[in-house]
């Protein structure tokens, strides 16, 4: 008898075209999983076809893996109680159990028919001319088949088929493989703070690619996990959980049990009282003359209430309790546990954007939950069997989809209030009680429910086309699968040429709120309402109504109404206005420029200006800047007084000059000189003058540059941090750059040669490089200057800027401030402006006073007094191993999240607001973050003192060596031991930076800019290991005497001079270490060196 | 109040002709529509209904021309499918009060009091409350019912009520309707030919899409008087008398006898006897006539 149920299922499904052209999709879903992973993961030295890859693609499973398993696995059983079967079925001579492992097996084999379509998509991906392809490894593919591959497909299938066993319903497989997603993609997004969160991912997707982001190049092209730990446990819970799952579904299932589900009759039911049977008819009751009322008005009228029916109908059934049940707890997981890794740099107290913020990698699940919603909603008349009833009644079809589509966007409202409150509940609970409603409200309200219209708006249009409830599920489905996934991928970088996205998800800081992103919002979701008003027009005038006719049919035979050709009309007229002001603003205004696009120009810059690299150009000596910012437009302008000097051995009689982008230079002049524009390059920015007397060797000229920047509108992205609302962080890029800036190349190998360039063997100079080996690090166009900066903004906002604040006045409803540098300076510093509360404190560190100054955001005080004491500490001990801080007054800067990136120049050090300053330090060893921050950025102001050349390796010196530093003031702090939590994450985060490297990965002595993952991981940990080696004092006594000597050396210095020191005083039995740490890329594990080598 | 349809075609798109010409003219009262299944009672009644559009012919309400102005009959009319579903987790209060406003009745407290009198009517009152999923079929129906009735419609469409009620339900519907019918057009559609004996004035038979008779009950029984014969059997003989060509309209069993009955101008044998016509028998003799022969005639058991 199995056989006959086992054969009978299976041909059932081999019959029905759904079957193939999901088996057609799962081709397609291999081939471009394998490509999507290939070009995230693959850098130059990976092969996009990597084992590493293929491992990782096949646990992913794929989005219509999930759908069709849950399909699979739901109908497997539940078709019977769906179709009224069971009563025929279950009566027959088929025992339960065969009946039960017979349809288990039919819908099993069928499923891994299709996935084994996903497996001749990824095959067949590796015989394709795909650039970059490695050796397709047959047996990595069979292991990964065997251990990840076939266990997954058991496991999701299991967990399908045992829900609808136990729920007796089809939908359970849905909520099952659903819930299976969303373990999957909470391990995804959470494993960074907890290694063993990935036990929860039925996938084990997460355990691959958490080794995957520690794997480099070379080992991801010859990856094979090891089947233990992590892997191994997974494997293990997920089969037994399927495996008892499916045992207690086989005692679950009887033919009684499931008929009984089928059947009318059940605990609800109503059983009425006994009628007299005398009783001769309905009660005759004369039914009264009522009024019936059919204007426009009164449809409008009925539409609230009907909205209201229609919003309890959706919101009563299990079903979506048990979906937003699980949502919410996802939810409260996503805040409750997230840890400094995942979201923020150090333990992060739940502020609210925090809080929000998990709204991102939920939203996916929303829409999709929403899409499914609408399309029951819109078609319930049709599965209950009501719509001849409904169809027949005098409301126009409008008024139904209306009060549908207001139905959805209530139980949307519905969803996001009950994130706001679990959001506050999670504060509230976790001790934190400054509730902002306002960021909720902008965060959640005005950012998704727009967004959720939109997708409710195109399912009522799919579904006035198709008239077909399972064809709108899939189309509207498979909609968003391809939108997010190229949006996700970039394939689609413009937000305007991809349905419902928008600028600005993710980049609300407290400091800048929306800032720019709040009126592209509004442009955008205008412009995408209008589109789907458009389409929802088009939806209702071809709504079925009545008997089903084709598309076609409807089209044919309906005549065009006014109101609808008037809203059509309207929506398309929005649509194509609001697509040409964002045209005009984000692609012309603002130059939008895809990653390509971006690449090619770097290329093209390259090309035609690289010739130029070696023609000498006067060096800054000494510069005057008046600047004034006017943050609440956006614009500023500036006049530059800069004394210059021609340094080499040659005549300058030419200068190159570049300027920032959205900047102009208004006037450029030498004094005694005049300038002849020789060669404009307005796209490249770049000009050519030439002097009309050459600067000769040695001599000296004074150049006056007035320009201005203006910012306009928004973007599709960027938001231009230089100069903004609140909290601008504007580079010294805004003063001309003279000569070839070589920090415009393209220097990704993976990308240079499809650009016509060859790879590069360094991304800087090598230390015997003549040009290089003379310039200073920070800048190839000065060395160390003079500088005053006479800088306003508006009066609400304050300057922090380099130096002495020599001067501060107010004029004209503007404030101002003077600052001169105490000491020549490296000409790579950054002013900010914002809204600022300050607190200062005069320190003394060996009697010396320091005034130590920290500019904040009043919503953020919590820790302020925290980083002026850790500051005070950091100052106190580099006193005692670098010697005394070389500025009188130390300043910390907070400024907008936009970006990870930490400052320290002159006596300036700027953190965004999630680096310390909403730092949740009330345990104290919480408090290390703000120690080891503060020490590290200060001993770079130190090491900024050393003259080093902007060579190969010079990171070792500007962050490695701080990096080191703040260790040890942490072993100080807390002793060793409890410095491994720190060791191991710096180690991690190592791995993650070279498994992204896209070139070569440099040794730490020939360490660059963009492997920063090289010098500020390894390289800390190279030196700090060194100390434990050799102890912290003659480590840091090379570092002293190297400090010392660079900083008073006549030419720069580099990496080498450094490496010798500490070869000198780690003596031979620590050169071999030395010599690995430093000189190859071998990699430095925390605990890998034998404490007592070499000794 | 007239209902007008004229020449109305409709074919499907598996070339099954539904509709073949049909015209009837329908006045106030009730009006019985006889077919079999398959016949194209319900393809009619979804027609009259807006819920399907015709390939020719028209159908006027008085002045209203049905299929150009839908939305103008929908506001006239009470309609109860053959087979319809309800929402499972709204209650019946909820459902009808849901149904009452989309049938133009504006003002809440005009929808209560018409609500709570339908349910009233159909005995639901006290499960009111209930939610729809959890009716018997026959309290279903009665739901249906009752829906039919709200914002005193001027044309009602029955497609097969009384299917799942039992006989004292249905004896109950039966007195509402013709209670009901004296003030407006009610069209009954059923293959139970007392149904329409019972209750009808007027009726049509139709068979394969077309009207095969167009009349009033009792004038159709009366055109077959004179005409009717029957004769007790045994079972095995029937093959014997369909052999001899004889023109059986149907065949039925009465206290395990079979009893044919035969159409001919004259008695066919002296061992028949006589029969009274029923609208039965006229409904019998037109399907004969139609697509079916002498083997294939109607078993009424």
């Amino acid at each position: 008898m199995f056989n006959t149920v086992f054969r009978f299922e299976a041909r059932q499904h081999l019959k029905k075209p759904f079957t193939w052209i999901f088996l057609i999709l799962m081709i397609l879903q291999g081939v471009y999983y394998m490509h999507h992973a290939g070009e995230f993961y693959s850098t130059d030295q990976t092969y996009t076809n990597a084992p590493a890859i293929l491992y990782t693609v096949l646990a992913g499973m794929g989005y219509i893996g999930f759908i069709v398993t849950a399909i699979l696995g739901g109908t497997a059983l539940g078709k019977d109680i769906d179709n009224r079967t069971s009563a025929l079925l279950y009566t027959t001579r088929a025992s339960q159990a065969s009946f039960f492992s017979g349809r288990y097996a039919g819908s099993f084999i069928i499923l891994l028919l299709l996935y084994a379509g996903y497996l001749a998509g990824i095959i067949a991906y590796n015989y394709l001319p795909i650039p970059n392809l490695g050796p397709f490894s047959w047996s990595a593919l069979a292991r990964a088949i065997l251990l990840i591959f076939l266990p997954n497909v058991f496991i999701l299938y299991s967990l399908c088929f045992a829900v609808t066993v136990f729920t007796k319903n089809s939908k359970g497989a849905y909520a099952a493989a659903l819930a299976g997603m969303l373990l999957m993609i909470f391990a995804e997004t959470a494993f960074d703070s907890n290694a063993y969160v990935v036990l929860a991912d039925p996938t084990c997707f997460s355990v691959l690619h958490n080794q995957l982001e520690h794997l480099s190049p070379p080992e991801k092209n010859n990856f094979s996990p090891a089947f233990s730990g992590l892997l191994l446990y997974n494997r293990l819970i997920w089969v037994g959980i399927s495996l008892i799952l499916m045992l207690v579904a086989a005692r679950k299932f009887s033919f009684i049990n499931f008929s009984s589900a089928g059947s009318r009759k059940s605990k609800r039911s109503v059983e009425e009282k006994d009628e007299p049977a005398a009783a001769t008819a309905f009660q005759t009751i004369n039914l009264k003359k009522i009024r019936q009322q059919f204007s426009l008005g009164a449809y409008w009228q009925k539409i609230f209430p009907l909205s209201w029916l229609e919003f309890k109908s959706v919101i009563r059934p299990w079903g979506f309790r048990l979906f937003l049940s699980l949502i919410l707890i996802i939810y409260i997981c996503y805040v409750a546990v997230w840890q400094q890794q995942y979201f923020s740099a150090a333990p992060t107290l739940p502020v609210t954007l925090e809080v929000t913020g998990v709204m991102l990698p939920l939203s996916f699940y929303f829409l999709l939950f929403l899409i499914i919603n609408t399309t029951e909603l819109l078609f319930r008349n049709n599965t209950s069997g009501f719509w001849q009833i409904s169809d027949a009644l005098p409301v126009p079809s409008w008024v139904t989809v209306l009060s549908k589509i207001l139905a959805m966007l209530g139980v949307a409202l519905l969803m996001t209030i009950c994130l706001m409150l679990f959001g506050m509940l999670v504060q509230a609970t976790k001790g934190y009680y400054h509730f902002e409603p306002g960021v909720y409200f902008n965060e959640l309200f005005v950012r998704w429910i727009p967004k959720y219209l939109l997708y409710i708006l195109l399912t009522a249009f799919v579904a006035g086309l198709t008239a077909n409830r399972y064809a709108t599920h899939w189309i509207t489905i498979l909609f968003l699968f391809f939108s997010v996934i190229m949006h996700e991928t970039d394939a689609i970088e413009q937000n305007r040429l991809n349905f419902m996205f928008s600028p600005g998800s993710g980049l609300a800081t407290d400091m800048n709120g929306e800032s720019i992103f709040g009126l592209a919002h509004a442009w955008f979701m205008w412009y995408w309402c209008s589109l789907s008003i458009a389409l929802l027009a088009t939806g209702i005038w071809l709504w079925q109504r009545g008997t089903p006719v084709s598309l076609i049919h409807r089209i044919r035979t309906r005549k065009i109404n006014a109101a609808l050709l008037i809203v059509f009309v309207t929506g398309i007229a929005g649509f194509i206005f609001c697509g040409n002001k964002i045209y005009q603003t984000v692609n012309v205004q603002n130059k939008f420029q895809t990653k390509a696009e971006e690449r090619a120009e770097e290329a093209l810059y390259e090309k035609t200006y690289k010739r130029y690299q070696n023609d000498p150009q006067p060096l800054i000596e000494a510069l005057s800047l008046n600047l004034d910012l006017y943050p609440e437009n956006r614009r500023l302008h500036y006049t530059a007084d800069l004394k210059m000097r021609n340094t080499s051995m040659r005549p300058i009689d030419t200068l190159h000059v570049e300027w920032m982008d959205f900047s102009s230079i208004d006037t450029i002049s030498v004094k005694g000189n005049i300038l002849t524009l020789m060669k404009e390059g307005r796209n490249l920015r770049h000009n050519i003058y030439r002097m009309d007397r050459a600067l000769l060797p040695g001599d000296s000229m004074q150049c006056h540059i007035s320009g201005r920047l203006a910012y306009r509108g928004f973007t599709n992205g960027d938001p231009q941090k230089e100069l903004t609302f609140n909290g601008s962080f504007l580079s010294h890029d805004i003063i001309p750059f003279l000569g070839y800036d070589d920090r415009r190349e393209l220097k990704s190998n993976l990308y240079r040669p499809e650009n016509g360039l060859t790879k590069l063997a360094s991304r800087l100079p090598d230390t015997a490089d003549n040009l290089a080996s003379r310039q200073l690090f920070a800048s190839t166009q000065a060395g160390r200057i003079k500088d005053t900066l006479t800088i306003s903004t508006d009066s609400g906002q304050s300057i922090v800027a380099p130096g002495l604040l020599v001067k501060e006045w107010r004029y004209n409803n503007r404030h101002y401030f003077r600052f001169v540098n105490e000491r020549p300076a490296l000409f790579d510093f950054y002013i900010l402006s914002a809204r600022y509360a300050v607190k200062k404190q005069r320190v003394y560190i060996s009697g010396r006073p320091v005034d130590i100054e920290a500019y904040y955001h009043p919503g953020h005080p919590y820790n302020v007094s925290s980083f002026i004491a850790s500051a005070k500490e950091a100052l106190a001990y580099l006193d005692t191993v670098l010697g005394a801080y070389p500025y009188a007054t130390l300043r910390i800067a907070e400024r907008p999240h936009y970006d990870e990136d930490l400052f320290a120049y002159g006596n300036v050090i700027v953190l965004p607001e999630n680096h310390g300053w909403t730092a949740d330090i009330r345990r104290r060893e919480d408090l290390d973050y703000l120690r080891y921050v503060t020490t590290r950025l200060i001993a770079e102001q130190y090491m900024r003192q050393a003259n080093i050349s902007r060579t190969a390796g010079y990171p070792l010196i500007i962050h490695s060596i701080p990096g080191y530093l703040a260790l040890q003031q942490l072993k100080h702090f807390y002793g060793e031991a409890a410095l491994r939590k720190r060791l191991d994450k710096s180690y991690d985060t190592y791995l993650k930076g070279r498994a992204k490297e896209e070139n070569t990965e440099p040794t730490l002595l020939k360490s660059d800019e963009q492997a920063d993952y090289v010098s500020e991981q390894k390289g800390s940990y190279a030196l700090y290991r060194l100390s434990q080696l050799e102890g912290s004092s003659p480590v840091n006594q090379a570092i002293r005497s190297f400090l010392e000597q660079a900083d008073t050396s006549g030419i720069p210095v580099n990496a080498g001079w450094f490496y010798r020191q500490l070869q000198t005083v780690a003596g031979p039995s620590y050169h071999d270490f030395l010599k690995s740490a430093f000189e190859t890329t071998a990699v430095l594990k925390p605990g890998d060196v034998d404490l007592n080598a070499g000794r | 109040m007239q209902l007008e349809i004229k020449n109305l075609s409709k074919t499907y798109p598996n070339g099954k002709k539904a509709l073949n010409n049909v015209s009837l003219t329908i006045g106030t009262g009730m009006f019985g529509l006889l077919g079999q299944n398959g016949a194209g009672k319900s393809t009619l009644m979804r027609t009259i209904a807006t819920l399907q559009d015709a390939d020719s012919g028209s159908i006027f309400f008085d002045d209203l021309d049905v299929l150009k102005q839908p939305q103008e009959i929908r506001k006239l009319l009470g309609y109860l499918p053959q087979d319809f579903g309800v929402y499972q987790n709204v209650s019946a209060e909820e459902m009808l009060d849901h149904i009452a406003e989309m049938k133009g009745i504006s003002k809440a407290s005009e929808r209560k009091e018409t609500v709570e009198e339908l349910l009233n009517r159909v005995n639901l009152y006290d499960v009111r409350k209930k939610k729809l999923g959890a009716y018997s079929g026959g309290m279903k129906q009665r739901f249906g019912i009752a829906q039919a009735l709200l914002g005193n419609p001027k044309l009602i469409i029955v497609d097969e009520p009384t299917a799942g009620l039992d006989p004292l339900e249905r004896n109950r519907f039966y007195n509402l309707l013709s209670e009901i019918g004296a003030n407006t057009i009610v069209i009954l559609s059923t293959h139970i030919v007392e149904d329409v004996s019972t209750l009808c004035n007027d009726m049509a038979i139709i068979g394969a899409g077309e009207v095969l008779k167009c009349g009033k009950p009792a004038e159709i029984e009366k055109d077959l008087e004179g005409q009717l014969w029957e004769k007790e059997i045994t079972k095995p003989d029937l093959q014997q008398y369909i052999q001899q060509g004889l023109p059986i309209i149907s065949s039925r069993f009465h206290a395990g006898r079979m009893i044919i009955t035969v159409f001919a101008d004259e008695r066919p044998h002296e061992t028949f006897r006589t029969k009274e016509p029923s609208l039965e028998d006229a409904y019998f003799r037109l399907l004969s006539i139609g697509s079916l022969t002498a083997q294939n005639a109607n078993v009424h058991v």
